[in-house]
C-alpha cells in the first residue's frame, strides 16, 4: 500500500510538474475552487439543459468534517431510500452499504453493495438466484449485522419523512459502530412511484390533496402511458456498443422491428407477420398507413412538430426524428450513420427508445406500462381542481376511445385530410377519389369563371360541353368520398359517447395527396388509366415555393365550395345517424372575417338542406381556427361570426414568428442556447409573443361574445407550461394527442393550484 | 469598498446557522444538513459556502473571491475544530474534511467532491498513532491523493487505476 501511495504521489509530480501540496489549507483552497469549477463543467451544464434547470447562480461548497466507514469491520457507508424509488412501495427500508468502504464505493460498482434491510436482502437474492445460505453468509443485511444501529436508522427515517413530508434519499456513514448522517434530500423517482408515493402519503395524513396533485411532474406520465423496454436490456445494449444513434425523442415509448424504407413495405411485411420499424427522411401523410403497420418510426430530419413526430403522437407510436447522421439511400435500400462504420439494410433489427432518442442495433424487449391504481387516483384528484377542460386530438374512432379512456372531454381537433388516404382499415378508394377531384378541380374551376364572364350563347354553348366532362368526374368523386367521410364522422361520434366534436374542414395543400415518387405516379397512372406524363405534369402544377402560406385551409374552399359542401353534408348527416352527437364545424385558417362569412354560408345552406331532406333539426356549431396572425388581431370582428375560436398554435407560431415548421429544426436550438428564445416555440408556447396573439384575440373576440368558446388545438395544448398559459388567459379547453389527455389534465390542476395558492399570498 | 455579505453559515449539533427558507443560498445539501443537525441527527458538523459565493467566482475571478471570503472560512474552520475537538493539518487528533457541492436543485454526480482533504505526511503519521490503524490511513491516503489528483489537480483516473492493476 505504502509503495502505491509513494507511485501516486509521483504521477502527480509528473503529470503537474509540482510535488502533490502538503499544505492543508492550500488543499482546501484548492478543494473549495475546483467546486466552484465544476458548476461549470459541460456535464453539469448538459445535466441542467437536459433537466431545465435555470436561473440558479452556482453551487455552495459544503466542507464537513470526516467520518470514516473505512476504518474496519465496525464501520460501513450506504445509501438508502424512505422508499421505493421505482414502485413507491413501502414495504421495508431499502437501500445498500458496504463495509469498511467510504462515499463513492457504493455507486462505483467495484465491490456488490448489501442491502440494509433483511426483506430488502432477501428479495435481492431471491432476484439474484442467491441461495439464503449463501446470503446469510456473503450478503448479510445492515439489520442482521448491526441491528441496533439499524433500528436507530429506521427511526431517522421516519422522522425525515414526517420532516420533508416526502420520500428521501438519504447517505450514512457507519464509524466504528456509530452512525452518521451524511445528507438526505427528495429522492428521485419514477412516474409509478411519484403518483403511488404521493396517493400514500395522502393517505397517511402527511401532505393534502393538492400537495398530492403537485408532487407528480406531468411530463413524467408519459412514462405510465407508452410500453417501455424491460429493466436493464438498455444498460446491456449500451454496455455491448449496441447504441449507435440518437434523435430527438419525438413520440415516446419503446420499440423494436425490422428496418424497412418505404410505408408500402411496412404495409407488406406487417401483413405477413413481421414487426417493422419505419426508416424515412420524413414522412408525409401518403404514408400514414405504413406508420400505422410499423412498431415505430425513425426520421432523418424534421423536428418535434414534423409530420412523422407529430403523427405518431397522436398515434401513440414511438418515434425517434431528426437523427441527422442517418444517411438514408431509398434506391440502395440502406441507410449509413455518419462517422461510423455502420450500415442499417432492410431487413436488420433496430430498437427505438422514443422517451430518450435513442436507437439501438437488435432486438430488445419491451414490455406494457403498468397502470397501477394510484394512476387514477391522481387523476381524479387532478379533476377536482382544475377548471380548464382537456379535449384530445383525434383522428379515428380508434385514437378517440383512447383518449376517451384517457379522460378527454371531446375532440378538440378532428383532421379530416387523413380521411382521404386508403388505410389497412378502409381500402375503399378514397385516394383515388380524391385524386380524381384534384386531377379535373382547377379546370371545372377556370371554366365556371369563363362561362360566367362570356356573353355570347354559342360561346357558353362551347364552355358548357367542354365542362361537362371534368365537371361529371368533380362531381363523381365527391358522390364517392361523401359516403366515406360520413362513416368516418359516424364512427368518431360514436366512440364519443355524446361528448362534443370539433371537426376541421380540409387543410392541407392538395399538393400532399399526390404521389411524388416514380413508382407512385406509375401506379397511379395505372390506376386512372392516364399517362404518366399526365400525372406527372398534374403534380408539378400542384406545386408551391411555400406550401405552408399557399393554397391551404379555407382557401380551398373558396376555390372549390363544393368540396366544403361536401364536408359539411357529411359531418350533418353522421349527426342524424348518431343521436345525441355533438359535432362542431371548424373553419381552418381564416384571417379575414369575409373568408369565415363565405364559408358558414354554404355550411349554414348545407345544414337546411339536410335538415329539409330529413325533417329534423341540427344544432351544430360552427367557429374557426384562429392561426393566423391577422386572424388574432381582428378577433372582434371574426367573433361576430364565429360560436368559438380554436387556437391553433402550431401555424400560429410558424406565422407569428416567421418561423417554418420544416426549417426551424435546423437553427432553433443555436436560439435556444443562445438565451434568444428561452424554449424552442414549436414545443413550449412563446408566452410573450404567440401568447401575446392568443391574448389579444381571446379580449377582443369576448368583448362582443363574451360567451365565446376559447380553445388551444396545438402541440401546445398537452405541454404544462402553455397549459398553465391557457388557464391563466382563460381559454375554456385545451386539446392534445390522446396520450398527453392526462399530462393536460395534471397541469391544468396544477396551474389552478398555483393560482389559488398566489391569491392567498 | 469591502464585501460585508455573509457567505459562510455554520451547520452541527444546535449550532445551524442556515434555515430551511435558504435553499437558493446554500443549496439542497446544505440546507439538509443544517435542518438535520436542528432535528438533533448525527451529522458531522461543518459549513456551507454560499451559491452567492460561486457567483462571485465566476464574476470577480479566483483571487478576489477568495481575499473577501477568507476571513469567514478561516473563522468557520476554527468553530469545526472546537466542536469536534480536532485540529486541521496537526495532530494529535487531526482534522479531515470532505469538500462538497450542492446547488439549489438537485444534481446528482454533475460537480466535484472530494474526501479526506487534509492528509499529509504529518497528518497521516498523527492519524496512524491515534487509531494504530495502517490499513485505514493508509486506504485514506491513496483515496485521498487519487481524488484530489484528479478532480483538483486534473490528472487523468486511469493513470491511478493503471499503477493500481499493476500492484
Amino acid at each position: 500500500m505504502e509503495k502505491v501511495i509513494q507511485e501516486y504521489l509521483s504521477i502527480v509530480e509528473k503529470k503537474t510538474g509540482k510535488p502533490f501540496p502538503q499544505d492543508p489549507v492550500e488543499q482546501l483552497w484548492g478543494g473549495i475552487e475546483s467546486v466552484f469549477a465544476s458548476w461549470n463543467n459541460p456535464r453539469a451544464v448538459k445535466y441542467r439543459e437536459l433537466n431545465d434547470i435555470r436561473n440558479l447562480r452556482g453551487t455552495a461548497v459544503n466542507v464537513q468534517s470526516m467520518v470514516y466507514g473505512n476504518m474496519g469491520a465496525n464501520s460501513a457507508t450506504g445509501v438508502a431510500f424512505s422508499r421505493d424509488p421505482s414502485t413507491g412501495a413501502n414495504d421495508f427500508f431499502y437501500g445498500e452499504y458496504l463495509i469498511n468502504a467510504q462515499g463513492e464505493d457504493v455507486v462505483a460498482g467495484i465491490r456488490t453493495p448489501q442491502q440494509i434491510s433483511v426483506d430488502g436482502s432477501r428479495e435481492w437474492a431471491k432476484a439474484h438466484g442467491v441461495s439464503e445460505e449463501e446470503r446469510a453468509k456473503n450478503f448479510t443485511s445492515l439489520e442482521e449485522i448491526m441491528p441496533e444501529i439499524f433500528a436507530e436508522f429506521d427511526g431517522y427515517r421516519e422522522k425525515l419523512e414526517r420532516h420533508y413530508k416526502d420520500m428521501q434519499d438519504m447517505e450514512f456513514t457507519i464509524e466504528n459502530g456509530k452512525l452518521y448522517m451524511l445528507q438526505t434530500r427528495g429522492g428521485k423517482r419514477t412516474a409509478a412511484a411519484a403518483v403511488r408515493i404521493a396517493t400514500d402519503l395522502v393517505n397517511e395524513g402527511l401532505i393534502d390533496e393538492a400537495t398530492a396533485v403537485m408532487r407528480v411532474d406531468p411530463n413524467q406520465l408519459d412514462q405510465l402511458l407508452h410500453p417501455v423496454f424491460k429493466k436493464g436490456v438498455e444498460d446491456e445494449a449500451e454496455k455491448s456498443g449496441k447504441m449507435i444513434l440518437k434523435g430527438l425523442n419525438a413520440s415516446p415509448g419503446a420499440a423494436s422491428g425490422r428496418v424497412v424504407f418505404t410505408a408500402a413495405d411496412a404495409e407488406s411485411w406487417e401483413k405477413r407477420g413481421e414487426k417493422v420499424i419505419l426508416v424515412r427522411k420524413e414522412t408525409s401523410p401518403e404514408d400514414i398507413a405504413g406508420m400505422v403497420a410499423a412498431q415505430g418510426i425513425l426520421t432523418a430530419t424534421g423536428g418535434m412538430t414534423s409530420h412523422a413526430a407529430v403523427v405518431a403522437r397522436g398515434m401513440g407510436k414511438c418515434c425517434v426524428a431528426g437523427a441527422g447522421s442517418l444517411l438514408i439511400d431509398y434506391a440502395e435500400k440502406v441507410a449509413k450513420i455518419a462517422g461510423k462504420n455502420i450500415v442499417l439494410k432492410e431487413g436488420d433489427w433496430i430498437s427505438l427508445n422514443g422517451s430518450t432518442g435513442i436507437v439501438y442495433a437488435g432486438e430488445l424487449e419491451t414490455e406494457d406500462p403498468e397502470l397501477v391504481g394510484a394512476f387514477s387516483i391522481i387523476m381524479d384528484l387532478a379533476d377536482k381542481f382544475r377548471h380548464l377542460g382537456v379535449r384530445m386530438n383525434a383522428d379515428t374512432p380508434g385514437e378517440a376511445e383512447r383518449g376517451v379512456r384517457f379522460g378527454a372531454e371531446g375532440i378538440g381537433l378532428c383532421r379530416t385530410e387523413h380521411m382521404f388516404f386508403d388505410n389497412p382499415s378502409n381500402p375503399e378508394g378514397r385516394t383515388i377519389a380524391i385524386r380524381r377531384l384534384i386531377l379535373v378541380a382547377d379546370t371545372v374551376k377556370k371554366l365556371r369563371q369563363e362561362y360566367a364572364l362570356t356573353g355570347s350563347d354559342e360561346e357558353r354553348a362551347d364552355i358548357l360541353e367542354r365542362l361537362k366532362a371534368p365537371e361529371e368526374q368533380y362531381n363523381a368523386a365527391l358522390e364517392a368520398l361523401l359516403p366515406l367521410q360520413r362513416k368516418d364522422f359516424v364512427g368518431i361520434l360514436e366512440a364519443l359517447d355524446g361528448r362534443p366534436c370539433t371537426i376541421r374542414l380540409l387543410d392541407p395543400p392538395l399538393h400532399e395527396f399526390m404521389p411524388h415518387s416514380k413508382e407512385g405516379q406509375e401506379e397511379m397512372a395505372k390506376e386512372m388509366g392516364l399517362e404518366v406524363s399526365e400525372v406527372k405534369a398534374l403534380v408539378d402544377s400542384l406545386h408551391e415555393f411555400n406550401p405552408m402560406l399557399g393554397h391551404r385551409g379555407c382557401r380551398l374552399g373558396m376555390s372549390y365550395p363544393e368540396v366544403t359542401a361536401m364536408q359539411v353534408r357529411a359531418i350533418c348527416e353522421a349527426a342524424i345517424k348518431v343521436p345525441g352527437s355533438r359535432p362542431e364545424i371548424m373553419i381552418p385558417l381564416v384571417g379575414d372575417v369575409k373568408e369565415l362569412t363565405f364559408q358558414k354560408e354554404i355550411a349554414l345552406k348545407t345544414i337546411s338542406a339536410v335538415e329539409l331532406e330529413n325533417s329534423t333539426k341540427l344544432d351544430i356549431k360552427i367557429g374557426t381556427m384562429i392561426e393566423v396572425p391577422r386572424a388574432a388581431i381582428t378577433a372582434d370582428k371574426i367573433a361576430m361570426e364565429a360560436d368559438f375560436f380554436s387556437f391553433g398554435t402550431n401555424d400560429l407560431t410558424q406565422m407569428g414568428m416567421g418561423f417554418s415548421r420544416d426549417d426551424a429544426g435546423r437553427f432553433i436550438e443555436e436560439y435556444v442556447q443562445a438565451g434568444i428564445y428561452e424554449y424552442d416555440p414549436f414545443q413550449v408556447l412563446d408566452q410573450e409573443g404567440i401568447g401575446g396573439l392568443v391574448k389579444i384575440a381571446a379580449e377582443r373576440g369576448r368583448m362582443f361574445k363574451p360567451d365565446l368558446k376559447l380553445g388551444i388545438c396545438g402541440e401546445h395544448g398537452g405541454e404544462p407550461r402553455s397549459v398553465e398559459f391557457c388557464h391563466r388567459v382563460g381559454l375554456n379547453y385545451v386539446s392534445c394527442s390522446p396520450f398527453r389527455v392526462p399530462i393536460a389534465r395534471l397541469a391544468a390542476a396544477q396551474a389552478a393550484i398555483k393560482e389559488a395558492q398566489e391569491n392567498k399570498a | 469598498m469591502s464585501d460585508t455579505t455573509k457567505h459562510v453559515y455554520f451547520f452541527g449539533a444546535g449550532k445551524s446557522e442556515g434555515s430551511a427558507s435558504m435553499r437558493e443560498l446554500l443549496g439542497g445539501k446544505g440546507v439538509n444538513l443544517a435542518d438535520m443537525a436542528e432535528l438533533g441527527l448525527p451529522v458531522p458538523p461543518g459549513f456551507t459556502i454560499t451559491t452567492e459565493a460561486c457567483a462571485k467566482y465566476y464574476e470577480l475571478g479566483r483571487t478576489k473571491l477568495f481575499d473577501t471570503i477568507r476571513g469567514e472560512v478561516e473563522s468557520a474552520l476554527k468553530t469545526l475544530e472546537e466542536s469536534t475537538g480536532k485540529t486541521f493539518g496537526k495532530g494529535p487528533n487531526p482534522l479531515l474534511v470532505s469538500v462538497r457541492s450542492g446547488a439549489a436543485a438537485s444534481m446528482p454526480g454533475m460537480m466535484d467532491t472530494v474526501l479526506n482533504l487534509g492528509l499529509n505526511d504529518e497528518t497521516a503519521e498523527a492519524l496512524l498513532k491515534l487509531t494504530g490503524n495502517e490499513h485505514f490511513v493508509k486506504d485514506s491516503q491513496r483515496r485521498f491523493i487519487q481524488m484530489y489528483g484528479n478532480v483538483v489537480l486534473g490528472v487523468d483516473h486511469a493513470e491511478f487505476e493503471h499503477e493500481l492493476d499493476k500492484v
